[in-house]
């Protein structure tokens, strides 16, 4: 279901939508603001719970004019500095550097030697694991199998009980829609640097 | 295009191997903030909230928990959520790394049934946790009964995969899974999320079935009771003997109560625990698993056998159909099968 059938399914009040937002965009809402805020996991759940009531009150105010997951992290961003400004305190000190992260192509990602637990390194991986929670759970189940678990096409093909062919073309269409979350999500960080 | 001269496959590889398996979200923090987005959804469009296990609709001026104004807070649910929970255990969607996340039991596996029983890493007895989800694709086909704190018996067909939201939600992800709320049904509802809508039960024995890609069509088959779908606000229902495909018609067929269409489901039943039973609920049990309709040639017999006859071993039953032959000789009794109805006679 592309994202414009989905936000309109939910304004309808169509639950099948609502599934599907739920488990397409809550995880990785989560994991968002579990990063920003120090992995206080209360404060997460207070923090996601109320952007996404909140987004869903507000949802006919989205134009559309960038992805979803684009709106829902502005309004978490949002959400966040509302909570801090309550508390009169600065917020975590762990938001990188929104444009430098955001210029970096994805060849940077795997070309560039990082030490181990910079921002930037901390930074990729949580958008590499907020695309595995966008992209569907087959397609997020071959390419864990495949890439995580090294397992051959021969035995994910014998796991969905599918000839090999399928299960590379399976394959073929998750690191498709990994890529395209993926190019989206750098993007939309982009989209949010020339706002702001 | 690619942006370098690296193969997409191998860029992706590398990112994914890098990053690493992803820590696992705790399935009671996503529960209580996709509870807590459920409601408020259900608020704007005015609808009526089924939170899965109390089916309670919302009456006009009834309070429903604010959401927006005066927020929902999830610190009284976490401190709630504490006092539930069972089991301290480590729920891992990926098997690595990261600290024990505690959880609540929503389920206990009831039978293993397949060659490749121990490769999907469960065991008989084995507690599920509110989040986990159960594949039952690895290696040769392998299917998991499963009983549900709502008291719902659950079973996973081979090559199929659920998630458990909590004990009265299940995510369907693939392939296809029967439930059974009981003779008596159960004390609370449980609904089927799929990715062609929900489909709750009214006191039922059915089975859900997606079709074979994402795309697909699904299947919902009615045994008892009836069951409803919801999908894109439309609503499609189901009763006993019914069969509904849900594609871009929405059709309903009939469907026979019993064959081979549910030899799966039989193969997959937890066994009858004859200890103090009486024979009137072993048949009963039979009746409910194979779908058969249980004739008393005499009803004399039947009320003798209600009130007398109690197995005298706590012998533990395999299936039903295996067990016939056995057991009925031996409290002197006879039997045939007719089409849906299995008749009960004296032996000669």
């Amino acid at each position: 279901m592309e994202e414009s059938q989905l936000i309109d399914g939910m304004l309808a009040g169509d639950e099948r939508a609502f599934d599907l937002f739920s488990d397409r965009f809550i995880p990785a809402l989560y994991r968002f603001a579990f990063f920003r805020l120090n992995q206080d996991r209360e404060l997460t759940c207070d923090i996601v719970q109320s952007t996404v009531c909140k987004a869903i009150a507000k949802l006919s105010s989205f134009r559309g004019e960038a992805a979803l997951m684009t709106w829902l992290c502005a309004c978490c961003r949002s959400e966040i500095a509302m909570h801090f400004r309550k508390q009169s305190r600065r917020p975590y000190e762990v938001e990188l550097n929104d444009e430098s992260f955001a210029a970096l192509p994805l060849e940077r990602y795997t070309t560039q030697a990082e030490p181990e637990g910079t921002l930037l390194s901390k930074e990729k991986h949580l958008h590499v694991h907020m695309v595995l929670d966008l992209v569907s759970p087959r397609y997020r189940q071959v390419l864990a199998w495949k890439y995580l678990e090294d397992l051959p096409v021969k035995e994910i093909a014998t796991r969905l009980a599918i000839g090999p062919k399928a299960a590379e073309s399976l394959l073929t269409r998750a690191r498709r829609s990994f890529r395209v979350k993926f190019d989206h999500l750098l993007e939309s960080r982009s989209g949010d640097d020339s706002q702001s | 295009m690619n942006r370098t001269d690296k193969p997409e496959t191998d860029e992706i590889r590398d990112l994914l191997v890098e990053a690493g398996p992803p820590q696992p979200i705790p399935a009671a923090d996503l529960a209580a903030i996709k509870s807590a987005a459920r409601r408020e959804f259900l608020a704007q469009s005015g609808s009526t909230i089924f939170e899965g296990q109390s089916m309670t609709p919302i009456v006009e001026g009834q309070s429903v928990t604010p959401i927006i104004e005066g927020r929902f807070s999830y610190r009284p649910v976490l401190a709630i959520a504490a006092t539930l929970i069972l089991v301290l255990t480590a729920v891992w969607q990926f098997r690595t790394g990261g600290s024990p996340i505690a959880t609540t039991t929503v389920a206990t596996v009831e039978l293993l049934r397949g060659e490749s029983a121990a490769a999907i890493g469960l065991e008989v007895g084995q507690k599920i946790s509110a989040g986990e989800e159960i594949d039952t694709a690895a290696g040769a086909p392998t299917m998991v009964a499963l009983r549900m704190a709502s008291g719902h018996s659950v079973r996973l067909h081979a090559n199929s995969k659920l998630r458990l939201d909590s004990d009265g939600r299940i995510q369907l992800e693939r392939g296809a899974v029967y439930v059974d709320s009981g003779p008596n049904g159960a004390p609370s509802s449980l609904e089927i999320g799929t990715p062609h809508g929900t489909v709750r039960e009214i006191g039922t024995q059915y089975e859900v079935r997606l079709g074979d890609d994402d795309d697909g069509t699904m299947r919902v088959r009615v045994r008892e009771g009836s069951v409803s779908l919801n999908r894109s606000g439309e609503i499609f229902a189901a009763s006993r003997g019914e069969e509904l495909t849900i594609d871009k018609s929405g059709g309903v067929d009939r469907v026979a109560f019993t064959g081979a269409d549910w030899s799966w489901v039989i193969a997959a039943a937890p066994a009858f625990d004859a200890d103090g039973q009486t024979l009137a609920a072993y048949l009963t049990w039979v009746s409910r698993e194979t779908g058969l309709e249980i004739v008393w040639d005499d009803p004399d017999l039947k009320i003798d056998m209600s009130t007398h006859s109690a197995f005298s071993t706590a012998a533990t039953m395999v299936t039903p159909e295996e067990t016939l032959p056995t057991i009925l000789p031996a409290f002197g009794l006879d039997y045939r099968i007719d089409g849906n109805v299995l008749r009960v006679t004296r032996a000669d």
